[in-house]
């Protein structure tokens, strides 16, 4: 998949396009069914397969203070996109100028002259330029005028549920990872560098791998069974293994820090450095403050057997 | 005014239950010489090892089967991975088998989203559409295969209902002409592991619910009509999505003998329209302040007792 980055640089030899138009974080299932109609309709006339989207999210430039935390990196978002099978991605650049642009500029700049869509995708929810004027109503109505049609996809429900940024979001922040997952279609993860922690982990008999989260945290504090996937060069190279992660403040050390440590199942190395990502599955319980050394090591032990015996069950590949 | 005889057979929906190893024709040809009326039909054919609720048209009702085969269906099928078979259900020769991964829910529902929506669908060659004049069936057990056009169909929406691996059961709701038998197949292929429909129940068509059926036991049981005849839903039962319209004297007879009526501006498509006594006479095609007749249904007058002859 090629990734264009602003308008100037779309190469006119893409177009004509099926364009999806979102802001596609976390790309859960209802974001893949939209990348899915698109690429299906632009096989089905020919045409390259797209999607516009934007960076950084448009609620981080539009209202910072209750924007909502970001479930992806910019990054995992787009190896998503690729792997649905879209042929480029034209990431827009969302200043508050950008985001002063009528809906029919919109239209008119970006989807008729740039990327020429034949047809454009989205959730029945979006909407773009100035005010969130443009909706998909207006989208349908826009597409009559200049020659595109404009498939808006309902609401997908799963479990009862709309499937949504925001209730993967709730999920998350309930402790419930499985349902996340649900929603997300594969499993809420972080990544980030190994860093030397205060080696404390190794002194209580459980060496863990302490990792600097690259976004922030939504999964709410508490252990939970992971699977940490890391990438190398060299001895030992990149490896998988199942987890224990403690996700909290470390409450019995008295440092409030937020802190993501991982007890790797049946490893022994040095991962200093490397790039770690772990991918959530499970609770195993919430976060606990223990009266003493001891009886912080006999759950850590009884943690480590709750994943144990979950994480042969973890699914392959996602 | 309306066009019903006296002593005509009632017309109606008979919403019933269909039992296992039957075919729905089976249970029409039963049913019409229960009620002992001339005119029976179904909405819509429910494969002889499925269950469930098969719409029995009796009478007028007869003239409803485009309507009742254009409402969305809802289905439960039991889906077992692991194998494929020529049919796509459990009782065809079976092709391959292949192994389950220990798939969970979230892994199950993942490929089952990408089922719902507007999806193409390639119809399975044991199935009843016609190829250059014949059944596609007919061709299949010649061992025969044609290219089969995809036909794009709805499935509104599908839920995970149960996981027993290497079994699962799922609840579909759809549009015309999908078939469940291929929805399995295709999620087989999504999955890695090829799957066959299991079992297969129709839960709803429409308005009617297979709760709210007559079920297998009383149909099979039945001697006479006695037992049917109070379950006998109107006419317009299957007509209830459509918005309704109701013409004066004039209006009636005209529509009656063929002609378009006037209409609100407002409508178009197809419309319930009664009579200025309340009966229902027919389907009609609204559009550009007219209404059009479809379909002239002689109906029963309103407050018919519905009884035994």
């Amino acid at each position: 998949m090629r990734i264009l980055r602003g308008l100037p640089s779309f190469p006119a030899e893409l177009a004509p396009s099926v364009t999806a138009l979102g802001a596609f974080d976390g790309i859960h299932l209802a974001h893949a069914k939209i990348l899915q109609t698109t690429v299906a309709r632009a096989r089905a006339l020919g045409v390259a397969a797209m999607a516009c989207t934007y960076e950084p999210h448009p609620a981080a430039v539009l209202h910072p203070e209750r924007a909502p935390v970001p479930i992806a990196t910019p990054e995992e978002n787009l190896a998503r996109m690729a792997r649905a099978g879209l042929d480029a991605t034209l990431v827009i650049p969302f200043t508050l100028e950008f985001s002063r642009i009528e809906a029919e500029a919109f239209v008119t700049e970006v989807l008729v002259n740039t990327v020429r869509a034949r047809e454009v995708v989205v959730g029945y929810n979006h909407t773009f330029g100035r005010d969130a004027r443009g909706t998909a109503a207006l989208l349908q109505s826009l597409g009559a005028r200049h020659g595109f049609v404009a498939h808006v996809l309902p609401p997908l429900q799963v479990d009862g549920q709309t499937v949504s940024s925001s209730t993967i979001r709730e999920a998350l922040r309930d402790g419930d990872p499985a349902r996340a997952r649900l929603f997300l279609g594969h499993p809420y993860s972080v990544s980030g560098p190994v860093l030397r922690g205060a080696g404390r982990g190794r002194t209580l008999g459980f060496p863990t791998a302490n990792l600097r989260p690259d976004r922030p945290l939504i999964l709410s504090p508490g252990v939970y069974v992971a699977r940490a996937r890391w990438t190398g060069k060299g001895e030992g190279g990149g490896g998988t293994a199942g987890a224990v992660v403690n996700i909290g403040y470390r409450p019995t050390f008295a440092e409030h820090q937020y802190w993501v440590e991982a007890f790797l199942l049946d490893f022994s190395g040095d991962l200093y450095d490397r790039a770690l990502t772990l991918q959530f599955y499970d609770r195993v319980r919430g976060e606990q403050k223990f009266a003493d050394v001891e009886a912080l090591k006999r759950q850590v032990m009884a943690d480590i057997e709750t994943a144990r015996a979950a994480a042969p069950l973890l699914p392959a590949e996602e | 005014m309306t066009a019903a005889r006296p002593g005509a057979p009632r017309s109606g929906v008979l919403p019933v239950e269909k039992g296992p190893g039957v075919t729905s024709f089976q249970v029409v040809a039963h049913i019409r010489r229960l009620l002992r009326a001339p005119k029976v039909g179904h909405g819509g054919t429910l494969d002889p090892d499925a269950t469930g609720l098969l719409p029995i048209l009796v009478g007028e009702g007869t003239k409803l089967t485009p309507y009742l085969g254009a409402l969305d269906k809802e289905y439960v099928a039991r889906v077992r991975l692991g194998l494929t078979s020529d049919t796509q259900d459990a009782s065809g020769k079976i092709l391959a088998t292949r192994p389950v991964p220990p798939f969970d829910a979230a892994a199950i529902t993942a490929a089952l989203v990408r089922f719902v929506g507007e999806i193409d669908q390639i119809p399975p060659m044991y199935s009843a559409l016609h190829h250059e004049g014949r059944r596609l069936y007919e061709l299949a057990r010649e061992g025969a295969e044609v290219e089969r056009k995809p036909r794009r169909v709805t499935v509104h929406a599908i839920t995970l209902e149960d996981l027993a691996l290497p079994e699962l059961t799922i609840r579909v709701r759809c549009g015309k002409g999908t078939y469940v038998r291929t929805l399995a197949a295709d999620l087989g292929e999504a999955l890695g592991t090829g799957a066959v429909l299991a079992h297969l129940v129709r839960s709803r068509v429409g308005p009617y619910r297979l709760e709210e059926a007559v079920p297998w036991a009383t149909l099979q049981d039945a001697r006479d009509g006695g037992a049917l005849w109070p379950a006998l839903l109107p006419l317009d039962s299957a007509l209830a999505e459509l918005p309704g319209l109701t013409l004066d004297a004039p209006q009636t007879r005209a529509f009656l003998h063929g002609q378009a009526v006037p209409a609100p501006a407002g409508l178009s498509g197809l419309a319930r329209v009664y009579g200025d006594d309340g009966a229902l006479l027919g389907v009609g095609a609204a559009q550009g302040g007219q209404a059009r007749p479809e379909r002239i249904l002689h109906a029963d007058p309103p407050r018919t007792p519905v009884l035994p002859r």
